[in-house]
C-alpha cells in the first residue's frame, strides 16, 4: 500500500457512479446557485415550529436561503408565509425576529397589510391618482405557500409545488405520536456558522458511519445493542427514517438512563431520527426534540439553526430536566453537536479548493444504520432536481 | 443588576480579595486547569449558563450544574473532538457588592476569545459573569454561584469546557 499519486487522486474512483460525490458539489458557486434555485426556490422547506406564533397576529421573520419570509398566524388562527418585503419600495416589512401585529406595517413609508397578505394602507394615497396601478388592489404582499404538520411550520417558494403531504408522504409517521400528541414548544434555539456547505450538515444527520469519531455516539450507541440491526426506510423525495432503538445514556460518564418523562409512543431513552430533503432533520431522544436546518449563504458558508422541543406547560423540574437531557447532546455547550461542526468544518477546509476531491458513500450494510444507502438516494433526488450528476456536477450541459 | 436593592458595598480590602479571586478563577479555566477551578468552588456550588432569545422572546438555559456535574463534565474534555488552540477569557469588572456579612455578589463581563494554532483570533463569545462568593469563617473566598449569562447565540462551533 502506498500513497497515490496526483492523477490516481484525482481519477474518479472506481465505484458505481452514485457511490461518490466530487467535492465541486460544495464549493462550487455555480452550483450552489443552481441549488438555491432548483432545490431551494422549489421544496418544502422547514421554517419554524408552530409554538413560535403562538397567538393571533404573532409573525416570526426567518431568512430562507437568502429571502426574508415573514410567518404570520393571522387573527383568524391560520399560519401564512410572505416574502418580508414591501410592494412599495421593498423594505423590511417586519425587522424584528419576532412580534404580534394584527396589521403589518412597513416601518419605511407606512403600508400596512392583513393577515392575508392584502394591503390595506397605502400613506397618502392621493398621490397616486395619476398612476391608477398603485393601488391597494394591486399591492398585496407576495404570498408564500405554508403549510403546517405536527407542528413544523414549512414554505415552498414555487407555486406550483406539489402540496405538501404529497411530498413528504409518510416519512413522518414515526413522529406522530412524540410530536402530534402533547403540546410542544420550543424551549431552545441557537445558531452555529458552518464553515462548510449546506448539505455536509444534512449528511451528519444521515452518514451514521461517523459516529464512530464522537465518543458519546460510540459509548451510548454504537455499542448499545441493536444498533447495528436498525433499518433505514428510504422514502420517496429523498426523505428517510431509521428504525427506533434504545441508548444507553448511562454509558457516558456522569450521565444517567432516561427512564422518566419519555414522549408519548416512545419505550424509555427510545431513539428516532426522520431526515427531510432537502436540510431538515428531526430527532427524537425519549425526552426531548431536536429540529435542525440549515440556510445556505454561500458555498462555503451555512448557517445552522438547532431548536429544542419540550412538553408545554409542564412544571419548572420536568422542564430542567429535559432541557438539561437536551444540552447534554446538542447545546452549544453539549457534547456531539459542536463536534460535528468541526468534522464538516476539516472537510470543507480541505474541499476548498479542490484538495479533496472525492466523498466515497460506498458501506453496504444491508441498510442497517451505517449504511450509504440513506446518501445515495438522497443524492440521487438531489440529482433529480439539478439536472446534474453529484459525481460530475461542472460536467458540460448540452446546449 | 437584578438585587441591586440589597446590595452595598464592600471594603477596598474585600473587593480587591474578589477581584484577585475571580482573575485567578479565569486564568485556572484559560490554563484548562480544572482542578485548580474546582477546588475553588463551594461543595454546593451551582453553575448556569444563559442566554436570552430574541426568537422565542425568552431566556435559555444552555447549562446547569453542581459540583459533581462540572467535574464529570470537565473530566471527559480530554476525550472529545475539540477547536484546537487557547481560550482566553477577558474580563471587566462591573460591580461588586455584599449581599450578606460573607457573602459577596461579583458583576463581570467577559469576551472569550481563541486563538488557533495558526495565529487567528476570534471572537467567540460575549457576556457576563454574575458570581456569589462567600468567605465563612475562615475568610478564604469560595464560589458558591456562577450564573454566566450570554449575549452571543450565534456560536463557532461549541465548546466541552465550562465558560
Amino acid at each position: 500500500m502506498t500513497a497515490r499519486n496526483s492523477s490516481a487522486w484525482e481519477r474518479q474512483p472506481d465505484l458505481p457512479a452514485d457511490h461518490y460525490v466530487s467535492s465541486s458539489i460544495y464549493t462550487s458557486q455555480e452550483i450552489f446557485d443552481l441549488e438555491v434555485e432548483r432545490i431551494f426556490r422549489k421544496q418544502w422547506k422547514f421554517v419554524c415550529h408552530e409554538s413560535e406564533l403562538s397567538n393571533p397576529g404573532d409573525f416570526r421573520t426567518v431568512n430562507h436561503a437568502e429571502w426574508p419570509l415573514i410567518i404570520h398566524r393571522g387573527m383568524d388562527g391560520v399560519v401564512r408565509a410572505f416574502i418580508n418585503a414591501c410592494s412599495h419600495r421593498s423594505s423590511l416589512v417586519a425587522t424584528t425576529p419576532r412580534g404580534n401585529a394584527k396589521t403589518l406595517t412597513c416601518f419605511f413609508h407606512l403600508w400596512g397589510f392583513d393577515s392575508q397578505g392584502g394591503c390595506v394602507d397605502i400613506t397618502k394615497a392621493d398621490g397616486y391618482a395619476e398612476c391608477q396601478f398603485v393601488n391597494k388592489d394591486n399591492m398585496g404582499l407576495r404570498a408564500v405557500k405554508c403549510a403546517v404538520k405536527l407542528g413544523m411550520v414549512f414554505v415552498n417558494m414555487d407555486d406550483e409545488a406539489e402540496d405538501f403531504e404529497s411530498y413528504v408522504g409518510d416519512a413522518m409517521t414515526q413522529l406522530a405520536e412524540p410530536m402530534g400528541t402533547v403540546p410542544l414548544e420550543v424551549f431552545h434555539l441557537h445558531r452555529v456558522q458552518i464553515n462548510g456547505n449546506w448539505k455536509q450538515w444534512h449528511e451528519t444527520n444521515m452518514e451514521l458511519y461517523h459516529e464512530w469519531g464522537h465518543v458519546v455516539n460510540r459509548t451510548t450507541s454504537i455499542l448499545a445493542p441493536k444498533y447495528h440491526e436498525r433499518q433505514w426506510d428510504i422514502h420517496p423525495n429523498g426523505h428517510g427514517t431509521l428504525e427506533p432503538f434504545k441508548v444507553e445514556y448511562a454509558n457516558y460518564k456522569g450521565w444517567e438512563q432516561r427512564d422518566r418523562l419519555t414522549l408519548p409512543g416512545l419505550t424509555q431513552g427510545e431513539f428516532r431520527v426522520m431526515d427531510l430533503f432537502p436540510n431538515t432533520t428531526v430527532i427524537v431522544r425519549g425526552t426531548v426534540i431536536r429540529i435542525d436546518t440549515t440556510i445556505p449563504v454561500a458555498p462555503g458558508v451555512t448557517i445552522l439553526e438547532q431548536r429544542g422541543l419540550a412538553v408545554k406547560g409542564e412544571n419548572a423540574e420536568d422542564r430542567r430536566v429535559r432541557q438539561q437531557h437536551h444540552n447534554q447532546f446538542w447545546g452549544p455547550l453539549g457534547r456531539n453537536l459542536s463536534e460535528d461542526v468541526i468534522f464538516v468544518d476539516a472537510v470543507a477546509a480541505a474541499n476548498k479548493r479542490g484538495a479533496g476531491r472525492w466523498g466515497l458513500f460506498a458501506r453496504h450494510e444491508g441498510l442497517k444504520s451505517q449504511d450509504d444507502e440513506i446518501m445515495r438516494a438522497y443524492y440521487r433526488v438531489w440529482s433529480h432536481w439539478m439536472g446534474r450528476s453529484a459525481n460530475d456536477p461542472l460536467a458540460k450541459q448540452p446546449d | 443588576m437584578h438585587t441591586k436593592k440589597t446590595i452595598v458595598s464592600v471594603p477596598y480590602e474585600r473587593a480587591e480579595v474578589i477581584r484577585t479571586f475571580i482573575c485567578q478563577m479565569a486564568a485556572w479555566l484559560d490554563e484548562e486547569n480544572f482542578e485548580g477551578f474546582l477546588d475553588a468552588c463551594d461543595p454546593e456550588v451551582r453553575y448556569e449558563a444563559v442566554a436570552y432569545s430574541p426568537d422565542l422572546g425568552g431566556e435559555m438555559r444552555w447549562l446547569d450544574h453542581d459540583l459533581k456535574g462540572l467535574k464529570d463534565m470537565v473530566d471527559m474534555i480530554p476525550k472529545h473532538v475539540r477547536m484546537s488552540g487557547r481560550l482566553c477569557r477577558h474580563l471587566s469588572m462591573a460591580r461588586i457588592g455584599c449581599e450578606a456579612e460573607n457573602t459577596m455578589i461579583a458583576e463581570y463581563t467577559f469576551l472569550l476569545v481563541r486563538t488557533a494554532d495558526s495565529g487567528e483570533s476570534q471572537l467567540i463569545a460575549s457576556g457576563r459573569y454574575r458570581d456569589r462568593i462567600d468567605f465563612g469563617a475562615s475568610h478564604t473566598p469560595r464560589l458558591m454561584q456562577r450564573c454566566v449569562r450570554l449575549d452571543t447565540t450565534h456560536w463557532s462551533p461549541g465548546l466541552h469546557v465550562p465558560l
